[in-house]
C-alpha cells in the first residue's frame, strides 16, 4: 500500500535563460513501512522533492498525495497540522534549539501541538537511541552523533507515519554516521514507519528497500 | 444512566442560586432607595444569569456534537469505511481525536495485513521446500532404480552408489537449511544474547570453512581484539558469520584472500568479511539477501541460495544489520553490524 503518490511534480526557479528546473515532472509512489533511499548529485532536486513530500514547499505543477489527501488542497494552517502530525524530519545540520536541553528538544514538537507526552513511549525511544544519560545536557555538550540521535528522537516523538531524512549522516564521520543510521533504521522498523532518506552514500542506499535515483529533476530507476 | 448523587448536586446548585438571588434582592431593597435603579440592577443581574445559562447550553451542545462525531467515526471504522465529513489536519478537537482513531485503525489493519502476509509466506515456503526437495529425491529414485534393475559392473555400481550418496548429502544439507529457515520465518527460534567474546564466535565460524579454504589455497586472516566482548547470541551469530565466510571462500578463486576485520564503534560493532572473489553487480546487491536467490554466473557452484538470507535474518533478529560493498571482479565486503550496548 502506498503512503505517498507524487504525480507530474514540477518546480522551476528563475526565468528565461537562467531558469533552473529543480523538478521536471516527477512521478513516484512510496510504499508504507518501507525504506526508500533517494540518491543523486547535488542540485539534482532531491531536497526539493523531499520538502514537497513533507508539505514544506509547494510545486509549480503536479500534486503530492499523502495518505489519500492531496497537499495542494490544504490551507496553510492545515498544512501546519499535517507537518506536525504526519511527518518527522531529520536534517543534515540537526537543527536543535541550542537553549533547550536534550529532553526539551525531543518534546518540543508535542509542546507546539499542545499534546501531553506519552511518557512510556518517550522512555522507549530515549533508550532505543541511547540517550538515557544525556537528557539534561544541552546540544553543544553532545557529539555530532549525539545531536543527530536527539534530532531523530524529536522526529519520532509525535509518532508520525513518515520520517523524512535529508542526508542525516552528511555532517558525521563515517563511523558515527553508520552508528546513527543503524539506530535510525532500527527505530523506523520498530515503529513500522516509512523512511524516505536522501543520501550520497551508496553503502547506506544499498540497505534501503528501494533506491530512487534523481538526475536533473527527473527520476532514473 | 445518571448517578444518584448528580441529582443532589443539582438541587444544591439550585438552592444556592435561590439563596444568592434572595441575598441580591435584599441588598438592593436595603441599599438602593431609587426604585428604577433597583429594577435596572435586577434586570442586569437577570440578563447575566440568562447569558450564563445560554452559554452553558451552548457548551453542552458542543460536547454532545463532539461525542456524536466520535461515535460516527467509530461506527464508520467498525463498518470498514472512511468516516464521513472527516476533515484531516483541521486544528479542532474532533479532527485531533479522529486523526488518532484513524491512526489506531491503520495499525490494526496493518497487523491484520501482516498476519495474512505471514500466512502467504508460509504457503510459499511449503511450495519452495517441496520444489527444492524434488530434484535430489528424483535423482535418488533414479539411481536406486538403476542399481536394482540393471546388471552392472562392480566399478559402475560403486560410481552410482557414490552419486547417490552425494544426492543424499545434498538432501541432508537442504533439509538442515530448510529447518533453520522455517524457524526463522515463523519466528520460533530463540535468540539468547549474552556478553561473549567476539573472537570465540569468529573462531567457531572460521572452523567450518578452514579445510575448504586450505583446499583452494585461500589465505584466511582475522584481525580481532582477543578481549572484545559484545552482546550477541554466540551460536546463531557464528552460524550467520559461517554462512558469509562460506560464500566468501566459495566465490573466491584459488590463491585468493579472505579477511575478517572487527571495528568496535560507539553503538555497533562492525565485522567486515572481505574477499577477493568474483564480486556482485550493484543491481544484485539487494537480491543476494533474498531467499533462494542464486546469481546466473554461479549456477555451477553448489548451493541453494539460503546462506546470506539466513545470515541477514539472524543478525536482524538481534537488532543488527548487514550491509554490502562489492565490485564485480574485485571482491566483496559483507559488513555485519552487531548492536553492542
Amino acid at each position: 500500500m502506498e503512503i505517498v503518490t507524487v504525480r507530474g511534480l514540477k518546480k522551476y526557479y528563475g526565468k528565461g535563460e537562467n531558469q533552473v528546473k529543480a523538478l521536471d515532472g516527477i512521478d513516484l509512489t512510496i510504499e508504507q513501512g518501507k525504506f526508500t533511499a533517494i540518491i543523486g548529485a547535488s542540485g539534482s532536486g532531491k531536497t526539493t522533492l523531499l520538502n514537497m513530500i513533507g508539505g514544506m514547499d509547494t510545486p509549480d505543477a503536479g500534486e503530492v498525495i499523502v495518505d489519500g489527501v492531496s497537499l495542494s488542497g490544504l490551507k496553510e494552517k492545515q498544512l501546519a497540522v499535517f507537518r506536525r502530525s504526519k511527518v518527522g524530519v531529520v536534517y543534515q545540520n540537526f537543527h536543535l534549539v541550542p537553549t533547550l536541553t536534550v529532553q526539551e528538544n525531543i518534546l518540543f514538537p508535542l509542546s507546539l501541538a499542545g499534546c501531553a507526552p506519552d511518557t512510556a513511549f518517550f522512555g522507549e525511544i530515549v533508550h532505543l537511541l541511547r540517550l538515557d544519560g544525556r537528557l539534561g545536557a544541552y546540544p553543544h555538550e553532545l557529539s555530532g552523533g549525539g545531536q543527530q540521535r536527539t534530532a531523530i528522537a524529536r522526529a519520532l516523538i509525535a509518532k508520525p507515519a513518515m520520517i523524512l531524512a535529508d542526508e542525516p549522516t552528511g555532517n558525521l564521520d563515517t563511523r558515527s554516521g553508520q552508528d546513527v543510521l543503524g539506530l535510525l533504521k532500527l527505530s523506523v522498523e520498530t515503529y513500522r514507519q516509512t523512511l524516505v532518506m536522501i543520501t550520497h552514500n551508496l553503502e547506506i542506499a544499498q540497505m534501503a528497500d528501494r533506491v530512487v535515483r534523481i538526475e536533473d529533476g527527473r527520476i532514473l530507476e | 444512566m445518571r448517578r444518584p448523587h448528580t441529582r443532589w448536586v443539582q438541587l444544591l446548585f439550585l438552592l444556592l442560586a435561590a439563596a444568592l438571588l434572595a441575598a441580591l434582592g435584599l441588598l438592593l431593597w436595603r441599599a438602593v432607595p431609587n426604585g428604577q435603579v433597583r429594577l435596572g440592577l435586577l434586570g442586569i443581574c437577570g440578563g447575566l444569569f440568562l447569558l450564563a445559562f445560554l452559554w452553558r447550553q451552548y457548551q453542552r451542545r458542543q460536547v454532545v456534537r463532539f461525542a456524536d462525531e466520535l461515535c460516527q467515526t467509530l461506527d464508520a471504522l467498525m463498518a470498514g469505511r472512511q468516516p464521513e465529513g472527516y476533515q484531516p489536519y483541521e486544528d479542532t478537537l474532533t479532527a485531533k481525536v479522529q486523526g488518532k482513531l484513524l491512526q489506531y485503525d491503520g495499525i490494526v489493519r496493518e497487523g491484520r495485513r501482516q498476519s495474512q502476509q505471514d500466512k502467504q509466506t508460509l504457503q510459499e515456503l511449503v511450495s519452495d521446500i517441496s520444489h527444492q526437495v524434488k530434484t535430489p529425491i528424483a535423482n535418488i529414485q533414479m539411481f536406486a532404480g538403476i542399481l536394482q534393475r540393471r546388471r552392472l559392473t562392480e566399478e559402475k555400481r560403486a560410481e552410482f552408489w557414490g552419486m547417490m550418496e552425494g544426492q543424499i548429502n545434498k538432501l541432508d544439507f537442504l533439509l538442515q537449511s530448510l529447518i533453520k529457515m522455517s524457524r526463522l520465518e515463523t519466528g520460533t527460534f530463540a535468540i539468547h544474547p549474552e556478553n561473549a567474546l567476539l573472537s570465540n564466535t569468529i573462531a567457531q565460524a572460521l572452523s567450518g570453512v578452514w579445510s575448504k579454504a586450505e583446499g583452494k589455497r585461500i589465505q584466511l586472516s582475522v584481525d580481532c581484539g582477543g578481549s572484545l566482548a559484545v552482546r550477541h547470541d554466540p551460536k546463531w551469530t557464528a552460524e550467520a558469520l559461517g554462512n558469509i565466510l562460506d560464500n566468501a571462500v566459495k566465490y573466491t578463486p584459488e590463491g585468493g584472500r579472505v579477511t575478517v576485520t572487527v571495528h568496535p564503534w560507539q553503538f555497533y560493532t562492525r565485522i567486515d568479511i572481505t574477499d577477493t572473489g568474483i564480486g556482485i553487480a550493484q543491481a544484485h546487491h539487494h537480491d543476494v539477501f533474498q531467499r533462494f536467490y542464486r546469481a546466473q554466473e554461479v549456477a555451477a557452484e553448489e548451493g541453494v541460495g539460503l546462506g546470506l538470507y539466513l545470515a541477514n535474518g539472524i543478525i536482524t533478529r538481534q537488532n543488527g544489520y548487514i550491509s554490502l560493498q562489492s565490485k564485480p571482479g574485485r571482491g566483496t565486503t559483507v559488513s555485519v553490524h552487531l548492536l553492542s550496548t
